[in-house]
């Protein structure tokens, strides 16, 4: 089992770190599967009572050499977990004002297995500095890998694309204050509202005309197409997940299965991040 | 003459808070050190007419003297302030101590790993840096050292903004390693950590001559006597780093504190507790002052316990802490030369126990009654 990639353009850099500083906030601790074409982050759901994550990055635009050997030639694959916090940390340094030259990832067997990172800095003399991260991983046997497969599309009753991300994360952050939960309905015509209900009073946030993706199968839904379709989430785990507008998605797409799960679809160019938030049934609709 | 301010208010960082500001704000700042009254006067001329005066009450005292010798250090670096500011900054916020790894040619600097939780689960990081991003680089021979970072990175943001350069100098794990930054007209700072020496024992401390405490306090019975200076460090391993001097410092001015409110009450203002009460309650609010608990100032809180228990007990004995500490206390005066490491925080509890659990009640213990001095203002009446 090898694993070996490197990293050269800025903007993947950057890109890469953002992403991981978004994973960091999400959950203590991730899954990394390596493929000969992609690398996925997966966050698992554990029973479905905690919002999961599933990423994927093109591994061919990101990285300049890549070179991966899995865990056999039938499963040339590897699943490693490990806590994204102190890569996070450490990668903090790739953000600050100096430019890095190139990052290097691999897999290696220091006193444990680790993921090592190799990042290498503009310097004042002829030889650039090596900065060396050693973060401690675990290796997933293969008999758990079928609890990180991909998560199938929820079968969701209303579709949107949600406004740019910053106002959403304003009005959240704003919310947040009143609730601990936020009930998010989208209908058929475009119109998208963040809710909180408590006590004293009830705040709603309406975004109208918006656009729906067209997926295949939608079309031929008969229902009213001013129907609202509803779920109340978490509304600290909603606000994290905004906070990753810094990874600048070029659209963002709301699912929402009535009662059941919000799914968050991140499109950029070469990440896709999906986002599961499971409702809570509060007893009110 | 040395000064120094009381630390329990840290009234100095009060007076120079909003620094960004003070350039547009402050037109003229005088400094004024009055002798009779204690204290000092930071005079802030501002603008629009705005006159700001902070009265900051000081302490005279001795200070320890470093015993350090720049020039007798085996290796020395100079850099830039920039590059060893860059060099930290891969190096987790959360980081307290990096062991420093010259050899002739390059400079690495890794994370110091405790063995304490698991080493195998810790990130380790490593950064090298060639001998020629050096202003000047005399390393001999190889060597590595292991000090706190936490110190060199205020010393960093420091000097960074003033570009100067910082000399290194340094000799074998556990003696000293001096950082030095100069202004040759202005100022000069040192820096002087203390390094882990390999392999050693807990136990065994060098000790430091125990100085006198002069001046204001030759007539305070409590601190007449040697005061016992406990190497501590900021670092989470206190035990094994030589005295931090900045920090020992700081712990005799904070216990110097507890016996001069006690016994001078209006140089600080403060009345003179009337009752054991108030003079545990005193005690609990050093504790929650955010000091890290070194045994000077446990020492000290225990001598004053053990004068507490004499003088106002009388002579009775129904505490169990004065029996314990004054004999503790004489086995201070026999071993003034040794002192011990920092003992663990749970011995604090152990000793004064009662005075933290909830149920306390002040009234129960023998000898409240006893009122030394009255209320001074009674509003009874």
């Amino acid at each position: 089992m090898k694993f070996r990639g490197k990293m050269i353009e800025n903007q993947c850099i950057r890109q890469f770190s953002q992403l991981v500083t978004l994973i960091a906030r999400l959950a203590k601790v991730c899954v990394i599967r390596i493929t000969s074409s992609k690398i996925y982050f997966i966050i698992s759901e554990m029973g479905g009572s905690n919002p999961g994550m599933w990423a994927e990055l093109e591994q061919g635009h990101f990285f300049n050499e890549f070179d991966m050997e899995g865990v056999s030639s039938e499963n040339n694959e590897i699943f490693l977990e490990l806590v994204p916090d102190k890569l996070a940390k450490s990668l903090n340094s790739l953000k600050s004002s100096q430019s890095t030259k190139s990052l290097k990832i691999k897999l290696t067997k220091k006193h444990s297995p680790c993921l090592t990172f190799e990042i290498e800095l503009p310097s004042l003399s002829s030889r650039s500095r090596l900065v060396v991260h050693d973060i401690p991983i675990t290796l997933i046997p293969r008999r758990l890998w079928h609890l990180y497969q991909e998560p199938a599309m929820p079968s969701y009753e209303a579709s949107i694309y949600l406004p740019p991300l910053k106002q959403l994360r304003h009005v959240v952050e704003r919310l947040k204050s009143l609730s601990a939960h936020a009930t998010l309905s989208a209908n058929h015509k475009g119109t998208f509202i963040i809710s909180v209900a408590t006590d004293t009073v009830d705040v709603s946030t309406y975004f109208k005309n918006l656009a729906m993706p067209a997926w295949g199968n939608n079309t031929e839904r008969p229902e009213n197409v001013e129907d609202l379709h509803s779920a109340t989430v978490d509304i600290k785990k909603l606000a994290q997940f905004l906070q990753g507008d810094q990874v600048n998605p070029s659209r963002v797409i709301c699912n929402i299965h009535g009662g059941k799960t919000v799914h968050l679809f991140l499109l950029h160019d070469n990440i896709t991040l999906q986002y599961f938030l499971p409702a809570i049934n509060t007893g009110q609709i | 003459m040395n000064y120094l301010l009381n630390q329990q208010q840290l009234a100095c960082l009060n007076a120079f808070k909003s620094i960004n500001n003070i350039d547009r704000i402050v037109e003229k700042c005088r400094l004024i050190i009055d002798p009779e009254e204690d204290r000092l006067a930071v005079n802030m001329m501002c603008r629009h007419g705005i006159h700001k005066t902070y009265n900051l009450s000081f302490i005279e005292c001795e200070t320890l003297q470093v015993v350090f010798d720049k020039n007798s250090c085996k290796y020395s670096i100079t850099s830039q302030s920039r590059v060893l500011y860059d060099a930290f900054i891969n190096f987790q916020a959360s980081q307290e101590e990096v062991t420093l790894s010259a050899t002739p040619l390059k400079m690495h600097i890794r994370n110091y790993v405790d063995d304490d939780p698991d080493p195998a689960k810790a990130i380790h990081t490593e950064l090298t840096l060639e001998a020629d991003e050096f202003d000047s680089y005399s390393i001999a021979h190889s060597c590595e050292v292991t000090f706190c970072l936490k110190e060199v990175r205020s010393l960093l943001s420091f000097s960074e903004p003033s570009n100067l350069p910082i000399c290194l100098h340094y000799s074998n794990p556990g003696s000293p390693i001096i950082f030095s930054v100069e202004n040759s007209s202005s100022f000069e700072a040192t820096f002087v950590l203390a390094t882990l020496s390999s392999g050693v024992d807990v136990s065994q401390q060098s000790s430091i001559k125990a100085p006198q405490i002069n001046g204001k306090m030759s007539n305070n019975t409590v601190v007449n006597g040697k005061t016992n200076c406990i190497p501590s460090s900021s670092s989470s391993s206190p035990n094994r780093f030589n005295s931090s001097k900045g920090n020992t410092f700081k712990r005799i001015s904070d216990s110097i504190d507890i016996n001069q409110s006690y016994s001078n009450p209006d140089l600080n203002n403060s009345r003179l507790p009337s009752s054991q009460e108030n003079i545990l309650l005193q005690m609990r609010n050093q504790r929650t002052n955010n000091l890290d608990q070194s045994v000077s100032s446990l020492q000290e809180t225990k001598r004053m316990k053990t004068s507490l228990g004499r003088t106002f007990s009388n002579g009775g004995t129904s505490q169990r802490e004065p029996g314990e500490s004054s004999s503790a206390l004489h086995e201070e005066e026999k071993e003034d030369d040794y002192i011990p490491g920092t003992p663990p925080a749970k011995r604090k509890r152990f000793f004064f126990k009662r005075c933290f659990e909830p149920t306390f009640d002040a009234n129960n213990i023998s000898g409240f009654s006893k009122i030394l001095a009255e209320d001074s203002d009674d509003d009874q009446q």
